[in-house]
């Protein structure tokens, strides 16, 4: 055993690239926090940083010690670990008081259950997606898969956290995507899904049942089939103003502002607002590290957190920005391209649910801070502070960079 | 078109939503920052909206009948931006001429500081009119300074109190560090000792914020959004057990002489007098006491600052022959009939230990030597104690541990057992010279005058006593005054009867001939009390007194203590039954 790991130790071709582009997505992250933390007058928040600080080393040593275990051991602790994170979600639901269920503490330390229930369905969802022998997959694989997704969903919707919840459902699609899917599951997986959307409006749900129907007669499908789906499409059109109800009224009032039904300049429309401001102000070249007026003024809210992206925006400019986000993609590319030419379908799965995580969150919380989507409250990865999300970040480049040193050995 | 995704197409789709998301989110940053960004940073210059704290009223202290103790006067402090100084940096020479501060004051303040460049940072407090209006004229010459509106502390009252009440200073970095979190920030006055202090947490209330749109001067342009503005929340009003004119009597009676006055309520515990001497003013405190002042109070050798009452640690002297009597009468080792004999002095050996009449009081029992302070039958009664029952007793009775009163720095004095006598002397080389020093309160016992008023309500009450506390009720929010909690302890280990017989020669030392009380003697109320007379090394003895009255469930309780003042009887006795007797007076009246 041990000569085995020592053997692991010198034949580790580190993916030197792939830790350059993380340590620079990580050290943007600091500049934003730093100069927030210096433009506050309380002692209290400039330990925020070094706070950080602390959390990344301790997450840094996580990532070092899954970059050295043995990847089948995340195959075969995978249901396990799966299990456990829904044990923590339910702790979470009745261990912690008030009305938002979101952390289990630890003394003074904080902990978001849900973070790694993330990185653990991967895993499960890996494991099983992993196992199927055709090329693609049929209906019951496709079903035990959403299964193994849904149960955490439902747990995070009860804290209530719709934006983590929504992040389950992207890596749904891109691992169910890279295990093969044909397009008959796809089309049926969209259409009530379209029905529920629609299903807010009168007039958007009969136009898509009309486009609906014009594709049975384009593609011939038969009677019965036609009424299922028919019947499906209007249970949930009428089930999505119930629920809309669910929605917590802070939730609802972000999404009519998003949606330009309502306009509440002092609520969430002014996080928004100001965010734009800030970014917009940033102009091509920024105003310069620490030289964010909107930043250092605090019009900008929970800058630290979901909105410390507009701090990059407001003090780095577009140029600065496209820097970040082209990182950005060159990691995701990167990713995918360990994805396909991981050792085996279990690793590959592993690291195709990683990027989904990072892009989709990536795409929300910037989008939210351009206005592109609405608030939600999903960090941004490497970026936002706090030390569950960085963990959960860390991990996932701990998984992806196990599996890129091990690729091409056999 | 193929029905399935092939495996070599799965890449390049999840790729193409990726850079699908990437084009959507530059071309949206090119639209904001490329496009429109000139619109956005007029936009922003536009809102230089600065956001200013409001200080919140500090909450009212009242006395026990009502009477305001500490209130808030409006006052203004001035403000400056770091931002705009770097910026305009003649403007310091200009805001030094005005306000007075030399220019490294104003520099240091900034670095000392070490806040960002867009906060709002205090140079000077509470400024008066004529600085403010001469900053208003040259408003234009001085973008980012500003002044505004912040309470500070003021006393309406004739009374000091200052060790009960204290002051308040700014917050410093090891309390910000305590702290952090509970909306305490720097600059930010906090209370510093006393009841200031202990209940500063309820007492601040929440500061508000507003928000002010200023022009490129600096100027108020109006109130940015009054929507957004953050109401301060006034502090919480707190009522003392104090009774204000008590509380007078007392200072007056101490006047310039240093020592310590407890008064307290010995059935809930509820301290009405409190005084401390030498003492000093509050109100340079709230003004900002300068650092010239602060030193001048900090190095004075009779320590101003110092609340003797809970924190001086002095000899109790004779006072304490009440621990020491309660130790024998409790083990049996005598009752009030046996008798012991006093011819003015006692021999150990070859040591000579006094009694304070040369010509000793004869055979006498222990409510005789009680009355008298006989020193040599107590000697002789506390080398029948011995050393480890006595420190039992004493400790049973309160001392080498803090009352818990609610107000910080409470020491604890000094109890010393076996093990503490034995570290310091030797084993074997303290004997019972130790022993008859401790039995008559000298020696290397030290008490704070708190425990005494503790001892003298446990023997007053036969055994139990409430945990001082000097805040009777906390107001809230719709006006009604919620009392605090009374606790009461009792007394395990000794009995009903010894307390009985401590309080019968307490009386007779107040309502008998020969009593060493006697200057606190009233007509028509019980007063029992113990005088105390301990030598000390720094001079002249210390003159103590504890008491309380009436005999039969007391309604008062007094502890003070005259710092080389003199004979207890002859100095602290009279004060005593002063005190008392104005406090029954006002009882009736009221």
């Amino acid at each position: 055993m041990k000569r085995q790991y020592i053997s692991r130790l010198k034949n580790l071709s580190l993916d030197y690239v792939l830790l350059l582009e993380m340590l620079s997505l990580l050290f943007i992250g600091f500049l934003c926090l730093y100069s927030i933390m210096a433009g506050r007058e309380t002692v209290s928040l400039s330990t925020d940083f070094e706070k950080q600080i602390v959390w990344f080393c301790l997450g840094f040593i996580l990532f070092i010690i899954i970059l050295f275990i043995p990847f089948q051991l995340f195959f075969r602790g995978a249901y396990i670990g799966y299990l456990f994170s829904l044990v923590l979600l339910l702790v979470v639901l009745f261990a912690s008081s008030g009305q938002v269920h979101r952390w289990i503490s630890f003394g003074s330390f904080q902990f978001q259950p849900s973070e790694l229930s993330k990185v653990a369905t991967v895993l499960a969802l890996a494991h099983y997606l992993s196992q199927k022998k055709e090329g693609h997959l049929n209906w019951r694989q496709f079903l035990i898969a959403l299964s193994l997704i849904i149960l955490p969903v439902l747990l995070i919707l009860k804290q209530p956290d719709v934006g983590t919840a929504s992040v389950f459902f992207a890596i749904f699609v891109f691992m169910v995507v890279w295990a093969g899917i044909t397009w008959k599951i796809i089309f049926y997986l969209f259409v009530p899904f379209f029905a529920l959307v629609s299903g807010f409006h009168l007039f958007s749900f009969i136009g898509f049942l009309v486009i609906l129907w014009a594709g049975f007669f384009i593609k011939k499908i038969r009677w019965w089939k036609r009424l299922c789906i028919t019947g499906i499409s209007l249970f949930l059109g009428l089930l999505a103003p119930v629920v809309w109800s669910t929605f917590e009224p802070y939730q609802q009032q972000r999404i009519l502002i998003f949606l330009g039904i309502k306009t509440d300049p002092h609520g969430a429309a002014y996080q928004a607002i100001q965010s734009r401001v800030a970014i917009g102000s940033g102009n091509i070249l920024g105003k310069g590290f620490m030289q964010g007026s909107q930043t250092q003024l605090r019009f900008l809210p929970e800058q630290h957190t979901d909105f410390i992206f507009s701090v990059f925006g407001e003090e780095f400019g577009f140029l600065g920005v496209m820097v970040a986000l082209t990182l950005f993609l060159f990691l995701f590319y990167h990713l995918l391209h360990i994805a396909r030419t991981a050792r085996n379908d279990f690793a590959g799965l592993v690291v195709t649910g990683s990027v989904s995580i990072l892009a989709f969150q990536f795409f929300v919380n910037i989008g939210m801070t351009v206005g592109l989507v609405p608030i939600t409250g999903l960090p941004l990865p490497f970026l936002s502070y706090g030390g569950s999300s960085l963990f959960m970040t860390l991990i996932l480049m701990g998984l992806a960079m196990n599996v890129s040193s091990q690729r091409y050995k056999y | 078109m193929s029905f399935y995704i092939y495996r070599h197409n799965r890449e390049r789709i999840l790729k193409g939503i990726i850079i699908f998301l990437f084009i959507i989110l530059s071309v949206r940053f090119f639209q904001l920052q490329v496009l429109s960004g000139s619109i956005y940073e007029a936009w922003s210059d536009r809102n230089r909206v600065r956001q200013v704290s409001v200080a919140a009223n500090r909450g009212l202290i009242f006395d026990r009948y009502n009477r305001i103790l500490v209130d808030n006067r409006p006052s203004y402090s001035l403000f400056v931006i770091p931002y705009e100084l770097n910026k305009h940096p003649e403007m310091v020479e200009r805001i030094s001429s005005i306000t007075g501060l030399s220019d490294q004051d104003i520099k240091e303040r900034i670095l000392q500081a070490g806040t960002g460049l867009f906060t709002p940072l205090r140079i000077m407090r509470d400024v008066d009119f004529e600085t403010l209006s001469k900053i208003e004229e040259s408003r234009l010459d001085l973008p980012g300074v500003f002044y505004q509106h912040e309470p500070v502390r003021t006393y309406p009252t004739d009374i000091r109190a200052s060790h009960l009440i204290g002051y308040l200073s700014e917050i410093n970095e090891s309390e910000l560090n305590v702290l952090n979190g509970n909306g305490y920030k720097m600059g930010d006055m906090i209370g510093k000792t006393g009841v200031e202090k202990w209940y500063d947490s309820i007492l601040r209330g929440e500061r508000g914020y507003q928000y002010h749109e200023v022009d490129v001067h600096g100027r108020e342009v109006g109130n940015f959004n009054g929507k957004r503005d953050i109401q301060p929340i006034s502090g919480t009003n707190i009522r003392l057990g104090l009774d204000m004119d008590l509380q007078r009597l007392a200072e007056d009676l101490l006047n310039d002489q240093k020592g310590a006055i407890i008064v307290l309520d010995p059935q809930n515990g509820e301290i009405l007098t409190m005084v401390s001497k030498p003492d000093y003013s509050l109100e340079p405190f709230a003004r900002g006491l300068s650092k010239k002042a602060w030193d001048n109070l900090s190095s004075d050798p009779d320590k101003p600052l110092l609340n003797r009452t809970i924190q001086a640690q002095l000899p109790p002297g004779s006072t304490y022959k009440l621990v020491t009597a309660a130790s024998a009468l409790e083990a049996g080792l005598i009752d009030t009939q046996k008798e012991l004999f006093c011819g003015g002095t006692f021999w150990l050996g070859t040591r000579m230990f006094p009694c304070w009449r040369p010509e000793g009081h004869g055979s006498i029992n222990i409510l005789d030597a009680i009355r008298e302070s006989c020193n040599v039958f107590f000697y002789q009664l506390g080398l029948q104690v011995g050393v480890d029952r006595w420190v039992r007793l004493s400790s049973y009775l309160g001392f080498g541990r803090i009352t818990q009163i609610d107000l910080d720095g409470e020491n604890e004095g000094l109890l010393p057992n076996r093990n503490y006598l034995d570290e310091k002397y030797g084993r074997g080389l303290w004997g019972k010279g130790m022993v008859v020093n401790l039995s008559i309160g000298q020696g290397d016992l030290l008490v704070t005058p708190m425990q005494m008023a503790i001892l003298a309500t446990i023997i007053g009450m036969e055994g139990k006593y409430p945990t001082p506390h000097v805040v009777q009720a906390i107001q809230d929010r719709s006006g009604n005054w919620n009392k605090e909690p009374i606790q009461m302890n009792h007394v395990n280990g000794i009995s009903k009867p010894v307390f009985q017989q401590l309080k019968e020669g307490m009386w007779q030392v107040v309502n008998q001939l020969g009593g060493t009380g006697r200057a606190a003697w009233s007509s028509d109320i019980e007063i029992c009390g113990k005088t105390g007379t301990a030598q000390n090394p720094h001079g002249e003895d210390h003159a103590w007194f504890i008491g309380f009255a009436p005999l039969d469930n007391p309604a008062i309780v007094i502890a003070l203590v005259v710092e080389n003042g003199g004979s207890g009887g002859g100095v602290a006795a009279p004060i005593a039954g002063e005190i008392i007797r104005r406090f029954f007076r006002k009882s009736v009246i009221l």
